[in-house]
């Protein structure tokens, strides 16, 4: 994939986990209230999981570019 | 510019303190504004290096942007001076005399990246030593404190041993009787909402006196009053409970708005403080930055939470992050406690000179925005509230340049036209925001979240593409 449209769909796939915050914790029975391993999922999915596959991310697109 | 240095304007003091605090009282917001300050600067960085366009009524706005991103900081310090028995001026004159010479160094500017990341690895290191002192992970400290039955304060507290001062003005509604004990003389004013109208009594009381408030009763304990608590009582202003500390979403309906705001306005912000790295070797080291420090100021507001929710009495950013050490680690923790002052400092340095370039201000300029940031800290001593107009006023002015280059002098008028707009705009919200918060609501604390796409898509109407799409929705709309 060329450098350029590999920062934009990281760009857009970054903006797109950051959505799914919101989604979480309004949606409808409110799932993120649920409890896993004592946490709750809304924040094993803002604190853990969108924190680390964004800079995951960010790392691979950014090693890889050249410019 | 590389990614670590690209962060310098992003990873200062009045972002990570304010987050560790929103995440120890259970702020509603806490859990999406994690993220966001997470996101928005990745996607700065993603973006190909471009240089900057520069227009000097946007430059100019960036740089009073600048002066309340850099009163944001100083408050946080003058906070700190407060802590330590010390006058907020004070604080403020230490953090210019530290910011002032920051920005114009050469030096600091050539050592930027190493001075950041120094700073983060300094707080990750502290975050590690209270997470090995408390003796579990940050996810069973929340889970742990999240089926507590009340937050009390715990019995070594410096708010019921020997009593504290407090950082600010505070206002604060008890929920079960609770009685303070007056350190030293100041006027304290208690609204008792028992009765229709509510009753008002303010009282002069001097060191010994107490206050026996009922529940229900908001007590206001001015600026720099010294003030003790009883032990085992609730923590005044705390939520009541892990359980309410937990699920902390309030009235979800309502919290849309300002959310939405904050995402927003980081975002956009973001695009304007963090300039698109290069990438290579060692770009990915930026990236690793950021969630090292992000996620740091999450831990830290979790221990907070857990081990001492008394410091976020007075909604002091600087508290938790500097006196946590103290209480898990005794006398041994003033040494974690002046670790993490010295990572803020030289996350503060590197944060100087990187604003100072954000806004392409000459010598002069910084250190006129030094000056002006110092007395706005003083006048407003709410570091969020600051960083929340900085960071949206810098997206504001900003915003006409996401797009492409203006190809005709009268596309870069209307450019300017379309800028001038957002910025009014911005400034109208804002100040409904300041007298009419009720009123304003989260229009008044973001009001970016408007300003700035209307400037961005004002400006798209300068351009033909703009002008195609305008006339297609034009057309939509009609039939």
């Amino acid at each position: 994939m060329p450098i350029a449209r590999a920062r934009r769909t990281a760009i857009l796939l970054l903006l797109v986990l950051l959505a799914g915050v919101p989604a979480l914790a309004l949606a409808p029975a409110v799932p993120g209230a649920v409890r896993l391993a004592g946490l709750s999922l809304l924040w094993w999915y803002a604190a853990v999981v969108v924190p680390v596959v964004a800079a995951g991310v960010a790392v691979l697109v950014l090693a890889r570019a050249r410019a | 510019m590389t990614s670590v240095r690209a962060l310098g304007a992003w990873l200062t003091p009045a972002l990570l303190a304010p987050l560790a605090l929103r995440v120890a009282t259970g702020h509603p917001e806490a859990a999406w504004l994690l993220p966001a300050a997470l996101v928005a600067p990745l996607v700065a960085l993603l973006r190909p290096p471009a240089r900057a366009r520069r227009d000097a009524l946007m430059d100019t706005a960036a740089g009073v942007a600048v002066a309340l991103l850099v009163a944001a900081n100083v408050a946080v310090v003058a906070d700190a001076a407060r802590l330590v028995g010390a006058a907020r001026w004070h604080g403020v004159v230490a953090a210019a005399l530290l910011l002032a010479p920051a920005g114009l160094s050469a030096l600091v500017r050539a050592r930027a990246a190493p001075l950041l990341a120094l700073a983060v690895g300094g707080l990750g290191a502290a975050t590690l030593t209270v997470a090995v002192v408390h003796g579990a992970p940050p996810w069973t400290a929340w889970a742990e404190l999240a089926t507590r039955s009340a937050v009390r304060f715990p019995s070594g507290s410096p708010w019921v041993v020997g009593g504290q001062r407090m950082a600010r003005t505070t206002t604060f509604t008890v929920v079960e009787g609770q009685r303070v004990t007056v350190l030293s003389e100041n006027v304290y004013r208690v609204v008792e909402s028992d009765t229709v109208p509510a009753t008002v009594r303010e009282w002069r009381l001097g060191p010994g006196e107490t206050l026996a408030l009922r529940p229900g009763d908001a007590l206001t304990i001015p600026a720099g009053a010294r003030v003790r608590f009883d032990a085992g009582r609730r923590v005044p202003g705390a939520p009541v409970s892990g359980v309410v500390w937990a699920d902390a979403s309030g009235d979800r309906a309502a919290l849309v708005p300002a959310a939405t705001g904050a995402l927003v306005t980081l975002v956009l912000a973001a695009l304007a403080l963090v300039p698109g790295a290069r990438g290579g070797r060692g770009a990915g080291a930026g990236p690793v930055m950021l969630l090292v420090a992000v996620l740091s100021a999450a831990a830290w507001g979790i221990y907070v939470a857990a081990d001492a929710p008394d410091l976020t009495l007075g909604e002091s950013p600087a508290a938790p992050l500097l006196a946590l050490g103290m209480v898990v680690a005794g006398r041994a923790g003033l040494a974690l406690g002046a670790g993490v002052a010295l990572a803020l400092a030289l996350a503060l340095a590197a944060g100087a000179r990187a604003l100072r370039d954000a806004a392409a201000l000459p010598a002069a300029g910084w250190l006129a925005v030094t000056a002006v940031g110092a007395v706005l800290a003083l006048v407003e001593p709410d570091a969020w509230r600051l960083l929340a107009w900085g960071l949206g006023l810098v997206a504001t002015a900003r915003a006409p340049a996401l797009l492409a280059p203006p190809r005709t002098a009268a596309a870069a008028t209307l450019d300017r036209l379309a800028g001038a707009t957002g910025l009014g705009v911005f400034a109208a919200l804002g100040l409904a925001g300041l007298a009419a918060p009720e009123a304003a609501g989260a229009l008044g604390a973001w009001p970016a979240v408007v300003a700035a796409p209307l400037a961005a898509g004002l400006a798209a109407l300068a351009r033909p593409a703009g002008r195609v799409a305008a006339r297609a929705v034009g057309k939509a709309l009609r039939g």
